[in-house]
Protein backbone atom coordinates (compact mmCIF):
# COMPACT_ATOMS: atom_id res chain seq x y z
CA UNK A 1 0.00 0.00 0.00
CA UNK A 2 1.36 3.61 -0.97
CA UNK A 3 1.79 5.88 1.67
CA UNK A 4 2.66 9.41 2.00
CA UNK A 5 4.93 11.52 4.90
CA UNK A 6 2.43 14.47 4.42
CA UNK A 7 -0.31 14.39 6.82
CA UNK A 8 -3.71 13.58 5.53
CA UNK A 9 -5.25 16.19 8.02
CA UNK A 10 -3.09 18.70 5.95
CA UNK A 11 -4.85 17.74 2.84
CA UNK A 12 -7.34 18.65 4.91
CA UNK A 13 -6.98 21.72 5.64
CA UNK A 14 -4.98 22.18 2.04
CA UNK A 15 -8.94 21.15 0.64
CA UNK A 16 -10.70 23.77 3.08
CA UNK A 17 -8.53 26.86 2.37
CA UNK A 18 -6.79 26.83 5.57
CA UNK A 19 -2.82 27.34 5.16
CA UNK A 20 -1.46 30.36 4.68
CA UNK A 21 -0.41 31.42 1.29
CA UNK A 22 3.66 29.82 1.47
CA UNK A 23 2.52 26.57 3.25
CA UNK A 24 -0.26 26.51 0.24
CA UNK A 25 1.63 26.96 -2.24
CA UNK A 26 4.10 23.93 -1.00
CA UNK A 27 1.36 21.43 -0.05
CA UNK A 28 -0.35 22.00 -3.48
CA UNK A 29 3.13 21.62 -5.48
CA UNK A 30 3.17 18.09 -3.28
CA UNK A 31 -0.08 17.35 -4.08
CA UNK A 32 0.30 17.41 -7.95
CA UNK A 33 3.11 15.27 -7.88
CA UNK A 34 1.93 12.45 -5.10
CA UNK A 35 -0.30 9.76 -5.85
CA UNK A 36 -1.47 9.18 -2.27
CA UNK A 37 -2.56 12.98 -1.51
CA UNK A 38 -3.87 13.29 -4.91
CA UNK A 39 -6.20 10.07 -4.33
CA UNK A 40 -6.71 11.71 -0.56
CA UNK A 41 -8.12 15.08 -2.14
CA UNK A 42 -10.28 13.53 -4.56
CA UNK A 43 -11.82 11.75 -2.03
CA UNK A 44 -12.65 15.25 0.13
CA UNK A 45 -14.00 16.55 -2.85
CA UNK A 46 -15.92 13.59 -3.69
CA UNK A 47 -17.36 13.68 -0.04
CA UNK A 48 -17.67 17.32 -0.35
CA UNK A 49 -19.94 17.17 -3.68
CA UNK A 50 -22.22 14.22 -2.41
CA UNK A 51 -22.92 16.03 1.08
CA UNK A 52 -24.13 19.04 -0.97
CA UNK A 53 -25.93 17.16 -3.41
CA UNK A 54 -27.62 15.31 -0.76
CA UNK A 55 -28.95 18.68 0.71
CA UNK A 56 -29.49 20.53 -2.07
CA UNK A 57 -31.67 17.58 -3.81
CA UNK A 58 -34.20 18.02 -0.74
CA UNK A 59 -33.88 21.53 -0.68
CA UNK A 60 -34.99 21.94 -3.77
CA UNK A 61 -38.32 20.36 -2.71
CA UNK A 62 -38.74 22.23 0.06
CA UNK A 63 -41.80 24.87 -0.20
CA UNK A 64 -40.49 28.50 0.81
CA UNK A 65 -44.14 30.24 -0.03
CA UNK A 66 -45.19 30.45 3.20
CA UNK A 67 -41.88 30.60 5.15
CA UNK A 68 -42.33 34.29 6.77
CA UNK A 69 -45.43 34.18 7.57
CA UNK A 70 -44.69 30.68 9.58
CA UNK A 71 -41.99 33.34 10.94
CA UNK A 72 -44.51 36.21 11.35
CA UNK A 73 -46.98 33.80 13.34
CA UNK A 74 -44.29 32.31 15.84
CA UNK A 75 -42.92 36.14 16.48
CA UNK A 76 -46.45 36.88 17.47
CA UNK A 77 -47.08 33.77 19.48
CA UNK A 78 -43.39 34.79 21.86
CA UNK A 79 -43.97 38.18 21.55
CA UNK A 80 -43.16 39.44 24.93
CA UNK A 81 -45.86 42.10 26.45
CA UNK A 82 -45.63 45.35 25.18
CA UNK A 83 -44.68 47.00 28.42
CA UNK A 84 -41.40 45.22 27.99
CA UNK A 85 -40.59 46.13 24.77
CA UNK A 86 -40.80 49.61 25.38
CA UNK A 87 -38.80 49.42 28.42
CA UNK A 88 -36.23 47.31 26.34
CA UNK A 89 -36.46 50.28 23.68
CA UNK A 90 -35.90 53.07 25.84
CA UNK A 91 -33.07 51.45 27.51
CA UNK A 92 -31.29 50.73 24.27
CA UNK A 93 -32.36 53.65 22.24
CA UNK A 94 -33.82 56.53 24.13
CA UNK A 95 -32.15 57.16 27.48
CA UNK A 96 -30.12 59.81 27.15
CA UNK A 97 -26.97 59.61 28.04
CA UNK A 98 -26.77 61.34 31.26
CA UNK A 99 -29.95 59.90 32.63
CA UNK A 100 -28.92 56.85 35.00
CA UNK A 101 -29.78 52.87 34.37
CA UNK A 102 -32.66 51.57 34.99
CA UNK A 103 -32.23 50.50 38.79
CA UNK A 104 -30.91 53.63 39.99
CA UNK A 105 -33.99 55.40 38.03
CA UNK A 106 -36.47 53.10 39.50
CA UNK A 107 -35.12 53.73 43.44
CA UNK A 108 -35.08 57.17 43.01
CA UNK A 109 -38.85 57.54 41.84
CA UNK A 110 -39.47 54.80 44.27
CA UNK A 111 -37.66 57.17 47.05
CA UNK A 112 -39.19 59.84 45.79
CA UNK A 113 -42.85 58.27 46.10
CA UNK A 114 -42.27 57.42 49.21
CA UNK A 115 -41.14 61.04 50.44
CA UNK A 116 -44.82 62.54 48.89
CA UNK A 117 -46.77 59.95 50.76
CA UNK A 118 -45.22 60.91 53.89
CA UNK A 119 -44.94 64.52 53.61
CA UNK A 120 -48.80 64.67 52.73
CA UNK A 121 -50.28 61.84 54.93
CA UNK A 122 -47.65 61.68 58.03
CA UNK A 123 -48.40 58.72 60.35
CA UNK A 124 -50.36 59.97 63.86
CA UNK A 125 -47.51 60.40 66.49
CA UNK A 126 -49.89 58.65 68.84
CA UNK A 127 -50.84 55.64 67.13
CA UNK A 128 -49.84 52.92 67.82
CA UNK A 129 -48.18 49.78 66.07
CA UNK A 130 -50.20 47.55 64.47
CA UNK A 131 -51.03 44.76 66.56
CA UNK A 132 -53.87 42.09 66.21
CA UNK A 133 -56.58 43.82 67.26
CA UNK A 134 -59.13 41.23 69.51
CA UNK A 135 -57.14 39.11 71.76
CA UNK A 136 -57.61 35.65 71.14
CA UNK A 137 -59.73 33.61 72.48
CA UNK A 138 -57.90 30.67 74.54
CA UNK A 139 -59.26 27.14 73.68
CA UNK A 140 -56.73 25.22 76.29
CA UNK A 141 -56.43 27.07 79.78
CA UNK A 142 -54.16 24.67 81.32
CA UNK A 143 -50.61 23.93 80.35
CA UNK A 144 -50.80 20.32 79.94
CA UNK A 145 -52.47 20.46 76.16
CA UNK A 146 -50.89 18.34 73.73
CA UNK A 147 -51.75 18.34 69.91
CA UNK A 148 -52.42 14.87 68.99
CA UNK A 149 -52.53 15.17 65.76
CA UNK A 150 -52.45 18.25 62.90
CA UNK A 151 -54.02 18.57 59.61
CA UNK A 152 -52.05 20.16 56.70
CA UNK A 153 -54.60 23.31 56.68
CA UNK A 154 -54.25 23.55 60.43
CA UNK A 155 -53.31 26.93 61.66
CA UNK A 156 -50.98 27.60 64.32
CA UNK A 157 -50.56 31.10 66.04
CA UNK A 158 -48.20 32.13 68.95
CA UNK A 159 -49.13 35.34 70.99
CA UNK A 160 -46.58 36.22 73.87
CA UNK A 161 -48.86 38.47 76.49
CA UNK A 162 -46.01 41.00 78.12
CA UNK A 163 -48.49 42.12 80.80
CA UNK A 164 -49.29 38.67 82.12
CA UNK A 165 -46.39 37.25 81.26
CA UNK A 166 -47.91 34.69 79.25
CA UNK A 167 -47.42 32.80 76.05
CA UNK A 168 -50.80 31.58 73.77
CA UNK A 169 -50.41 28.95 71.70
CA UNK A 170 -53.70 28.84 69.09
CA UNK A 171 -54.47 25.74 66.87
CA UNK A 172 -56.92 26.02 64.08
CA UNK A 173 -57.83 23.01 62.21
CA UNK A 174 -60.32 24.93 60.29
CA UNK A 175 -59.31 28.47 60.17
CA UNK A 176 -60.08 30.47 57.58
CA UNK A 177 -59.13 33.90 58.57
CA UNK A 178 -56.35 36.28 58.33
CA UNK A 179 -55.65 36.68 62.09
CA UNK A 180 -56.61 35.58 65.76
CA UNK B 1 -28.56 48.15 -3.58
CA UNK B 2 -28.91 45.78 -0.62
CA UNK B 3 -28.88 46.97 2.82
CA UNK B 4 -26.21 44.93 5.37
CA UNK B 5 -26.89 42.52 7.48
CA UNK B 6 -26.04 45.73 10.53
CA UNK B 7 -28.24 47.52 8.78
CA UNK B 8 -30.71 45.16 9.01
CA UNK B 9 -30.20 44.26 12.77
CA UNK B 10 -30.06 48.02 13.50
CA UNK B 11 -33.83 48.69 12.12
CA UNK B 12 -35.16 45.04 14.00
CA UNK B 13 -33.58 46.41 17.01
CA UNK B 14 -35.87 49.42 16.43
CA UNK B 15 -38.94 46.96 15.84
CA UNK B 16 -39.06 47.47 11.64
CA UNK B 17 -40.66 43.71 10.83
CA UNK B 18 -40.03 44.83 6.90
CA UNK B 19 -36.16 44.71 7.92
CA UNK B 20 -36.21 41.77 9.45
CA UNK B 21 -38.83 39.72 6.73
CA UNK B 22 -35.12 40.47 4.50
CA UNK B 23 -33.16 38.85 6.81
CA UNK B 24 -35.12 35.88 6.88
CA UNK B 25 -35.27 36.04 2.94
CA UNK B 26 -31.86 35.87 2.80
CA UNK B 27 -30.88 33.16 4.95
CA UNK B 28 -33.85 30.90 5.27
CA UNK B 29 -32.94 29.05 2.18
CA UNK B 30 -29.59 28.41 4.49
CA UNK B 31 -30.74 28.04 7.64
CA UNK B 32 -33.20 25.21 6.06
CA UNK B 33 -30.55 23.38 4.33
CA UNK B 34 -28.39 22.89 7.93
CA UNK B 35 -31.45 22.05 9.31
CA UNK B 36 -32.55 19.17 6.54
CA UNK B 37 -28.46 18.25 7.25
CA UNK B 38 -29.03 17.34 10.54
CA UNK B 39 -32.99 16.05 10.57
CA UNK B 40 -33.38 14.74 6.96
CA UNK B 41 -37.07 15.87 7.18
CA UNK B 42 -38.54 18.94 5.40
CA UNK B 43 -41.36 19.64 7.42
CA UNK B 44 -38.93 19.35 10.76
CA UNK B 45 -36.76 21.60 8.97
CA UNK B 46 -38.75 24.12 8.27
CA UNK B 47 -40.31 24.41 11.35
CA UNK B 48 -37.02 24.74 13.19
CA UNK B 49 -35.72 27.19 10.49
CA UNK B 50 -38.89 29.37 11.15
CA UNK B 51 -38.47 28.72 15.02
CA UNK B 52 -34.66 29.85 15.14
CA UNK B 53 -35.79 33.38 13.35
CA UNK B 54 -38.67 33.94 15.56
CA UNK B 55 -35.87 33.41 18.33
CA UNK B 56 -33.70 35.69 16.84
CA UNK B 57 -35.91 38.47 16.19
CA UNK B 58 -37.72 37.77 19.93
CA UNK B 59 -33.66 38.08 21.10
CA UNK B 60 -32.58 40.68 18.79
CA UNK B 61 -31.80 43.65 21.43
CA UNK B 62 -29.34 41.11 22.98
CA UNK B 63 -27.26 40.53 19.71
CA UNK B 64 -23.98 42.49 20.34
CA UNK B 65 -22.58 43.77 17.21
CA UNK B 66 -19.49 42.35 17.85
CA UNK B 67 -20.27 38.97 16.39
CA UNK B 68 -21.71 38.12 12.95
CA UNK B 69 -25.34 38.01 12.50
CA UNK B 70 -25.66 35.10 10.60
CA UNK B 71 -23.22 32.75 12.64
CA UNK B 72 -25.40 33.78 15.92
CA UNK B 73 -28.99 32.55 13.52
CA UNK B 74 -26.69 29.24 12.21
CA UNK B 75 -25.93 28.68 16.18
CA UNK B 76 -29.75 28.61 17.30
CA UNK B 77 -30.95 26.48 13.95
CA UNK B 78 -28.37 24.06 15.15
CA UNK B 79 -28.94 23.82 18.54
CA UNK B 80 -33.24 23.55 17.59
CA UNK B 81 -32.35 21.05 15.36
CA UNK B 82 -30.23 19.33 17.82
CA UNK B 83 -33.28 19.04 20.18
CA UNK B 84 -35.72 17.95 17.71
CA UNK B 85 -33.70 15.23 17.10
CA UNK B 86 -33.26 14.12 20.57
CA UNK B 87 -37.03 14.43 21.29
CA UNK B 88 -37.71 12.68 17.41
CA UNK B 89 -35.44 10.26 19.48
CA UNK B 90 -37.25 9.44 22.34
CA UNK B 91 -40.81 9.14 20.23
CA UNK B 92 -41.90 5.58 18.86
CA UNK B 93 -42.17 5.06 15.54
CA UNK B 94 -45.63 5.24 14.28
CA UNK B 95 -45.69 5.01 10.58
CA UNK B 96 -43.32 2.69 8.96
CA UNK B 97 -42.34 5.24 6.70
CA UNK B 98 -38.93 4.98 7.35
CA UNK B 99 -36.39 3.80 4.74
CA UNK B 100 -39.19 3.56 2.09
CA UNK B 101 -39.03 6.40 0.32
CA UNK B 102 -41.86 7.45 0.96
CA UNK B 103 -41.07 10.04 4.02
CA UNK B 104 -40.91 13.86 3.39
CA UNK B 105 -36.78 13.19 4.02
CA UNK B 106 -35.74 11.08 1.38
CA UNK B 107 -36.86 11.24 -1.77
CA UNK B 108 -35.09 12.93 -4.72
CA UNK B 109 -35.99 15.98 -6.87
CA UNK B 110 -37.29 14.68 -10.39
CA UNK B 111 -36.09 18.72 -11.92
CA UNK B 112 -32.69 17.62 -10.36
CA UNK B 113 -32.41 14.14 -11.46
CA UNK B 114 -30.80 12.80 -14.99
CA UNK B 115 -33.56 12.27 -17.31
CA UNK B 116 -32.73 8.02 -18.23
CA UNK B 117 -35.11 6.06 -15.66
CA UNK B 118 -32.05 3.99 -15.02
CA UNK B 119 -30.23 6.95 -14.02
CA UNK B 120 -32.90 8.43 -11.96
CA UNK B 121 -33.00 5.49 -10.38
CA UNK B 122 -29.39 5.16 -9.33
CA UNK B 123 -29.39 8.64 -8.33
CA UNK B 124 -32.18 8.07 -6.10
CA UNK B 125 -30.49 4.91 -4.95
CA UNK B 126 -26.67 7.09 -4.36
CA UNK B 127 -29.14 9.96 -2.82
CA UNK B 128 -30.19 7.69 0.02
CA UNK B 129 -27.10 6.60 0.72
CA UNK B 130 -25.60 9.46 1.57
CA UNK B 131 -28.35 10.82 3.62
CA UNK B 132 -27.94 7.60 5.65
CA UNK B 133 -24.66 7.91 6.00
CA UNK B 134 -25.16 11.41 6.94
CA UNK B 135 -27.75 10.13 9.70
CA UNK B 136 -25.26 7.67 10.82
CA UNK B 137 -22.96 10.19 12.29
CA UNK B 138 -23.41 11.96 16.11
CA UNK B 139 -25.05 16.00 15.91
CA UNK B 140 -21.95 17.03 16.20
CA UNK B 141 -19.92 15.69 13.16
CA UNK B 142 -23.07 16.45 11.69
CA UNK B 143 -22.93 19.69 12.15
CA UNK B 144 -19.18 20.32 11.30
CA UNK B 145 -19.39 18.62 7.95
CA UNK B 146 -22.65 20.32 6.90
CA UNK B 147 -21.37 23.91 8.00
CA UNK B 148 -18.16 22.65 6.53
CA UNK B 149 -19.44 20.91 2.85
CA UNK B 150 -22.44 22.51 2.19
CA UNK B 151 -22.47 26.31 3.87
CA UNK B 152 -18.55 26.52 2.89
CA UNK B 153 -17.47 28.27 6.06
CA UNK B 154 -14.35 28.46 7.75
CA UNK B 155 -13.26 26.78 10.63
CA UNK B 156 -12.91 30.22 12.28
CA UNK B 157 -16.88 30.46 11.86
CA UNK B 158 -17.82 26.89 12.85
CA UNK B 159 -16.02 27.39 15.97
CA UNK B 160 -17.75 30.24 16.55
CA UNK B 161 -21.04 28.93 15.78
CA UNK B 162 -20.59 25.49 18.08
CA UNK B 163 -18.65 27.28 20.54
CA UNK B 164 -15.67 25.17 20.15
CA UNK B 165 -11.73 25.36 19.62
CA UNK B 166 -10.62 25.47 15.89
CA UNK B 167 -8.65 22.44 16.93
CA UNK B 168 -12.57 20.70 17.92
CA UNK B 169 -13.75 21.94 14.74
CA UNK B 170 -10.57 20.11 12.28
CA UNK B 171 -10.97 16.81 15.01
CA UNK B 172 -14.79 16.88 14.34
CA UNK B 173 -14.55 17.34 10.21
CA UNK B 174 -11.79 14.79 10.04
CA UNK B 175 -13.82 12.14 12.05
CA UNK B 176 -16.65 13.09 10.00
CA UNK B 177 -15.49 12.66 6.35
CA UNK B 178 -13.23 9.56 7.85
CA UNK B 179 -16.73 8.20 8.95
CA UNK B 180 -18.44 9.07 5.30
CA UNK B 181 -15.64 7.90 3.23
CA UNK B 182 -16.06 4.64 5.16
CA UNK B 183 -20.02 4.33 4.23
CA UNK B 184 -20.02 5.33 1.19
CA UNK B 185 -16.57 3.71 -0.12
CA UNK B 186 -18.10 2.26 -2.82
CA UNK B 187 -19.44 5.45 -4.60
CA UNK B 188 -16.02 7.86 -4.15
Amino acid sequence: MNTCPRSERVVALFHDDELDSPLRREVASHVAGCVVCTRTLAAFERVQELVAQAVSEQLEESDFSNFWEGVASRIDQQAPPSWRLWLQLWRERLRPAWMPGTPVWVATTAALLVTTVLVFHPPAKDSPLPLPDPAPTVLAANDQAQIESLSSTATVFLWNEQEGNATVIWVGDDYEGDRP
Amino acid sequence: MESSDWELVRRCKEGDRQAFRELVERYQRKTVAIALGMLHDREDALEVSQEAFAKVFTNIQQFKEEASFYTWLYRIVVNLAIDRQRQKSRQPLLDDDQGNGESGGVDATPAAMNSDPYEQVKDKELGDRIRMAIAELTPAHKAVILLREVEGLSYEEISEILQCSRGTVMSRLHYARKRLQSLLRHDL
